[in-house]
């Protein structure tokens, strides 16, 4: 799973990958989910990548030790990006 | 755009001008010659690019490292001068952004010491060390990556208030005059380098002059131009600024290489009416000069598609309409070809107005043998006392007006004024770039668009699609004051209940995935407005730095967003959050502020639907 994707679960929901961090090998993406107009709605998630038998898995996160650091590592990726951006 | 008088009167009224009651017969008279709503169109653009805000901290570091590089070639000379005390004077002008840039410089590699902590850490088990070994390592590993956690909130503090005391300053910060100082001493120091004859050193002086140059100097201009319109038409701005007229001479920017190859040009907005230019340059010449640089970019425009498109064959005509600057014919479609940064495609033209204030071009776009068929049913050319029947052959614009084409009744285009039909076909071109399920380790491609970074706007590969996501958004923005509540409400609850569309602590199956091309302003305000969000569901936020998202926020919303038609109480109060519903309340507010803003920039023009070109 990649950054700047759309993915879609088989219980149908899309999500769009906004952020990417890496906490202890495994990989976090903070997401928000798409609408049936595929327009972002309010929901926002943490999903864990999985990786088993050549498929893709998501699992929401909600330890809250873990979010606390992955919000921190957000966090200073999105302030990285905010220098890099000009209107 | 409507054109009731009252209406324009209004919104001049509202954009600081008035007329000029000492001078009103005159302003009638010009009125009545020219195109009021357009002018009234253009007071407000110039007004906005007055007060939209210039990026001093990317000036002040790009002129600190022009003086620290200027500084050490004088070094190394070992020259008795006077010229590292000028060189020194220059660089005291900017302590007010100094203490900023070297907090800043600190987080930066604060944070790179953090991450390489932390990765460090997680990778700890591939030294390959025996089992004591790893325990004493982990151990060293664990007190490093706390103690550079530790010096990044330290790091993060210190920007935050090093940015507030920056921030206070810019309240008062007057660019005439900040320019006008730095001019002053920069003509002292090239009167020095002048007398030590050194190229080397005049190449890195004029450098720095140029950065200056450059500086606000679309400010600047727009100020000059909205000054000698507000004089000609006899209107008077409300709290004139009168720093250009009192102000003594300011160095005037000499031509300088523009890296693609773009010069600034005053749009003249009488270009299509018979109207006397009402400008104090000369008028003539200002025409002329506007339809050369016109065609200079258009032709610019088409040698750049047969360079990205060297496999299409491409023709230059005469458009069906006056819209259209130029029209461009080619054998393959409009949504496979590559772009020119910048350009994005219609269903009829391909254009950049989306992205640009100037140099402006709307080219229409046709198939190649659509043109043929067309224009061999053309009414012949106007009499030039050739063969009438010979088909006009333009291969450049030169001789467009002197060339008077008929349009066709099959040639007018139908306009597309359902918006569910636009949706439609914007759904169509965003978003969706092939299914990759089946290479998910394949890197997806982009189109090679050379980009020229150096003094350019930000990379735009993705940029404007900020204009697809506003076409989206125009038909909430309607909603948007009684949803916000209702979001507030229901955010909260399921953050705090974990509900949502996806199930908590099961594994689901990713079935497909497509690439989404988002602009990265929208992309970042969605990540803030996430991590707010999911920070606001935690009951111990120890740990989170609500702080640095508020600070986040803050600079976000007044470098991108807040402008004359924007802003939110709440974002500029100096109250900043606290805690979770303080951080979900900012996280929201600025969504809608971002969202406001799109709306705002798209509203007063209908488009069809909008795509970028690529494969």
């Amino acid at each position: 799973m990649r950054v700047d994707t759309v993915i879609t679960l088989e219980n149908g929901v899309n999500c769009l990958l906004l952020e990417k961090a890496t906490l202890e090998n495994e990989n976090y993406f903070l997401s928000v989910v798409l609408n049936e107009s595929e327009e972002p709605s309010d929901e926002y998630v943490v999903l864990k990548e999985i990786l088993k038998d050549d498929k893709q898995f998501v699992i929401k996160e909600d330890d809250e030790q873990i979010l606390v650091k992955l919000l921190n590592l957000f966090t200073l990726n999105l302030n990285s990006e905010m220098t890099t951006i000009t209107d | 755009m409507n054109n009731n008088m009252y209406d324009l009167m209004v919104k001049l009224t509202n954009n600081g001008f008035s007329i000029d009651k000492n001078h009103f017969n005159d302003f009638m008279k010009t009125v009545q010659n020219s195109n009021f709503a357009d002018l009234v169109e253009r007071l407000e653009l110039l007004k906005r690019r007055i007060n939209s805000p210039i990026d001093i901290i990317a000036f002040a570091q790009s002129f600190l490292d022009g003086l620290n590089k200027l500084e050490e070639e004088i070094n190394s000379l070992n020259i008795a001068s006077d010229i590292q005390e000028k060189i020194k004077s220059l660089k005291d002008k900017m302590t007010f952004v100094s203490g900023y840039l070297a907090a800043q410089n600190t987080l930066d590699q604060a944070k790179d010491e953090y991450v390489k902590a932390q990765y460090d850490l997680n990778h700890i088990n591939e030294k390959g060390l025996n089992d004591e070994d790893l325990t004493i390592e982990f151990g060293r590993l664990a007190d490093e990556s706390r103690a550079k956690e530790e010096a990044l909130y330290k790091a993060m503090n210190l920007f935050n208030k090093e940015r507030e005391e920056y921030e206070k300053t810019l309240a008062t910060f007057d660019l005439l005059q900040f320019k006008n100082s730095l001019t002053d001493d920069l003509n002292a120091l090239s009167t020095a380098i002048t007398a030590v004859a050194n190229e080397d050193l005049e190449n890195k002086f004029n450098d720095i002059k140029n950065i200056v140059d450059n500086f606000g100097i679309q400010r600047i201009n727009s100020q000059k131009e909205l000054d000698a319109i507000c004089k000609n038409y006899h209107i008077t701005q409300k709290g004139q600024n009168n720093q250009v007229a009192d102000k003594k001479e300011i160095v005037e920017p000499e031509p300088v290489k523009v890296i693609n190859e773009e010069k600034p040009v005053i749009k003249d907005f009488f270009a299509t009416s018979n109207d006397p230019v009402l400008l104090p340059e000369n008028a003539e010449t200002l025409k002329e000069s506007d339809a050369k640089r016109k065609n200079d970019n258009i032709n610019w425009l088409f040698n750049e598609l047969k360079r990205l498109n060297p496999r299409s064959n491409f023709e230059l005509g005469i458009p069906s309409d006056s819209k259209y600057d130029a029209l461009i014919s080619c054998d393959n479609p409009l949504s496979s070809l590559y772009l020119p940064n910048g350009y994005y495609y219609t269903s009829t033209s391909i254009t950049n107005r989306f992205s640009a204030d100037e140099n402006i071009l709307n080219v229409e776009f046709k198939a190649l043998d659509q043109t043929k068929k067309e224009n061999a049913n053309l009414e012949p050319s106007a009499p030039t006392g050739g063969d009438s029947s010979k088909e006009e052959d333009v291969e450049t614009l030169d001789q467009e007006a002197n060339i008077q084409t008929p349009v066709s009744p099959d040639q007018i285009l139908p306009e597309i004024s359902n918006f569910e039909k636009e949706l439609e076909e914007i759904k169509k071109m965003i978003n969706y770039d092939g299914d990759l399920t089946e290479e998910p380790t394949k890197e997806p491609e982009i189109p090679q668009v050379t980009v020229e970074k150096e003094n350019a706007p930000a990379p735009s590969v993705e940029k404007n699609n900020e204009d697809i996501f506003a076409e989206i958004s125009r038909n909430t923005a309607k909603k948007i004051e009684e949803e916000d509540r209702e979001m507030l409400a229901k955010q909260q609850v399921a953050a705090s209940k974990n509900e949502g569309s996806i199930p908590a602590k099961k594994e689901i199956e990713v079935k497909r995935t497509r690439r989404a091309i988002s602009a990265p302003m929208a992309k970042l305000i969605l990540g803030v407005t996430a991590t707010c969000t999911i920070a606001s569901s935690l009951p111990l936020l120890v740990g989170i730095p609500v702080a640095a998202l508020g600070s986040t926020i803050s600079t976000i919303y007044y470098q991108h967003i807040k402008s004359n038609d924007v802003s939110s109480p709440l974002l500029e109060s100096e109250e900043q959050p606290r805690d979770g519903k303080g951080i979900l309340n900012w996280g929201n507010e600025l969504l809608k502020s971002y969202k406001k803003k799109l709306a705002n920039n798209n509203k007063v023009e209908a488009q069809p639907s909008v795509g970028r070109g690529g494969r």
